[in-house]
């Protein structure tokens, strides 16, 4: 327990730096992609809501205080939109797969990696929904420049998301598990 | 397979029970140690008390090295990766830039060879143009000879194309040789500065005439020689040595080259003055053959012509004889007539008598004897690409005057 927890701490730290310092430098057509969300859609799918909750609340708290762009939106927005992904395509409990099942549905979960790139989509998909309707409050009006960095950013903090689940479920020993089933 | 005792069992489930416990009570600890400072951090900024920091600062505190090693990580990092792609596309850029200067120092090459090409064929169609006459022929240099003694070369050219023996060769308005060992498809040429070549020629300031021969194969020069001439003349250095049309059927008046220096001997046989040739036989690419054949009554006008010393009885009650120099002398066209017909005009009973003198400078050709003089094209007298300058004029006066002696009887 005390092992996957400094492992979780670890990467809980990893994503926060990444996000303040790599995620800069990996941008493509001027538009970075959020490394934080697409590690916390990882952890969504490999660890669960619980650690998706302590994970997207810590990064949030970390961003807010060390790079304070807008009060208070990065302590909602990241645990919000990371809750989100995490409620649609985390794993289902025993209890709502038997339940599925007893209405006849067939009771499964999705592959786990097709669930963290979905998971990353929604996730950013809300970010960047919530950010853009942000802007649009603030009395500028939106175009297609807005809606194309927004896309751009949902694409490929998705295809960073589906990239980077390789290395940290490795890490975390999610493929370890599997086999010993 | 063991069986566990009932008091093992228990002791089990209370372990399970105790680290459910701790981990319930550690996720409690965790949630609510981020939900304080969550809470804290939103008091701060509604209250705007800096109390509720202590904890941002501290947090911030902590993560601030760690972010800064972290970051300058990072750069480091990207900065090598950046330098790698700076790299490779330095190698690239350098790549193309070095096959761009080929192709265009290829391109500059050909542009060059091109405008050369150009240059020969602007002068070789001036000469062709200015002695249409001539019924001049390009041909190409095929061969040369590689000896020291001979200077011959072959040219793409031969009996099908009308070329035939001893017809004058020349390149950029100069004489370079006369044609032999004529076959079907080429023909050879033996250039002027060949030993075994021999063409007659003047100094078209004095009108000296003579034979010139090349000096290669005497002193292993690309030089010709001028041998019989008049003992009483010295020619300049720097004169115009051209054809005299005396002897093969050499059109007059082709450039051969310019006096460099009057080397004269003892003997009159051996007195000679050095020519410098005006064709650059180190780079002879394309040649004109003037394939010029005077006609049968042209070359008995020249040979009656050389004749010109003959005694002219005057009309007068006291005839006297006229021993008249032609000014034609080395001219190809008969002696024109004079004028006037000279009379008796006795002036105090001892006077002397002059005979008209022809009234043409340079006699016209008439229809009986053609006389075709060489024309220097107009573009290579002022400088041609060889860097030599030929005489101004095509048609050099002549020089000296007439010369008219009359004696009188004694009445």
């Amino acid at each position: 327990m005390f092992k996957k927890g400094i492992k979780f701490a670890i990467l809980t730290l990893l994503c926060y730096l990444l996000q303040s310092t790599l995620a800069q430098y990996l941008s493509v057509w001027d538009v970075a992609p959020d490394l934080a969300l697409a590690i916390i859609a990882v952890v969504s799918v490999a660890l669960g809501r619980k650690y998706t909750f302590f994970m997207s609340l810590a990064v949030g708290y970390l961003l807010e205080v060390m790079l304070p762009a807008l009060d208070y939106i990065n302590l909602i927005l990241y645990p919000v939109c990371a809750m989100l992904g995490a409620l649609a395509f985390s794993d289902k409990s025993e209890r709502k797969l038997e339940e599925e099942r007893s209405m006849g549905k067939r009771g499964g979960n999705l592959p786990a990696h097709l669930r963290t790139l979905l998971c990353a989509m929604l996730s950013m998909l809300v970010f960047e929904a919530v950010h853009l309707l942000y802007i649009y409050l603030s009395g500028i009006q939106l175009d297609f420049g807005h809606y194309r960095r927004a896309i751009i950013s949902v694409v490929y903090t998705t295809l960073l998301a589906g990239i980077l689940q390789f290395p940290i479920r490795w890490w975390l020993g999610i493929y370890k598990l599997k086999r010993a089933r | 397979m063991r069986l566990h005792g009932p008091k093992t069992e228990r002791r089990k489930n209370s372990d399970s029970r105790s680290k459910h416990i701790l981990r319930r009570v550690l996720l409690t600890l965790v949630t609510l140690v981020l939900l304080g400072l969550a809470g804290m951090h939103l008091l701060g900024l509604i209250t705007l008390d800096n109390r509720y920091n202590i904890a941002e600062d501290t947090v911030a505190s902590v993560l601030t090295p760690l972010q800064s090693g972290f970051s300058s990580v990072v750069e480091s990092v990207v900065n090598y990766l950046y330098k790698l792609k700076l790299r490779a596309n330095l190698e690239i850029a350098y790549n193309n830039l070095k096959q761009e200067n080929e192709q265009l120092v290829y391109q500059a090459m050909l542009a060059d060879e091109l405008q050369k090409k150009l240059t020969v064929y602007e002068d070789l169609y001036d000469e062709i143009s200015v002695n249409e006459s001539m019924n001049p022929l390009v041909a190409t240099v095929i061969e040369h000879s590689s000896g020291n003694y001979f200077s011959v070369f072959t040219i793409n050219k031969g009996s099908n194309d009308g070329i035939k023996e001893l017809m004058a060769v020349t390149m950029d308005g100069a004489l370079v040789g006369y044609t032999y060992n004529v076959s079907e498809t080429k023909a050879s040429v033996r250039t002027i500065i060949d030993s075994q070549a021999s063409i007659a020629a003047l100094i078209s300031s004095t009108r000296d005439q003579g034979t010139v021969r090349g000096t290669l194969g005497v002193d292993g020069t690309a030089m010709c020689r001028m041998y019989y001439l008049p003992d009483d003349h010295l020619p300049r250095p720097g004169d115009t040595v051209v054809t005299s049309g005396v002897g093969m059927g050499f059109p007059k008046g082709i450039p051969i080259g310019t006096v460099r220096e009057s080397t004269r001997g003892m003997e009159s046989n051996k007195s000679y003055i050095v020519v410098e040739p005006t064709v650059d036989f180190e780079h002879i690419e394309y040649v004109v053959v003037l394939r010029y054949q005077p006609d049968a009554e042209a070359v008995q006008a020249r040979a009656d012509s050389s004749d010109s010393l003959a005694y002219t009885p005057l009309e007068t009650s006291k005839p006297i004889p006229t021993i008249q120099i032609g000014s034609d002398f080395y001219q190809l066209a008969p002696t024109p007539e004079p004028t006037a017909t000279p009379t008796a005009s006795p002036i105090n009973g001892s006077s002397l008598l002059t005979t008209p003198a022809p009234s043409a400078l340079a006699p016209a050709a008439t229809n009986g004897n053609q006389s075709i003089e060489y024309q220097v094209p107009s573009g290579l007298s002022t400088g041609n690409s060889y860097g030599f300058t030929l005489a101004p004029t095509a048609t050099p006066t002549p020089s000296p005057p007439p010369l008219d002696v009359s004696v009188e009887e004694d009445q």
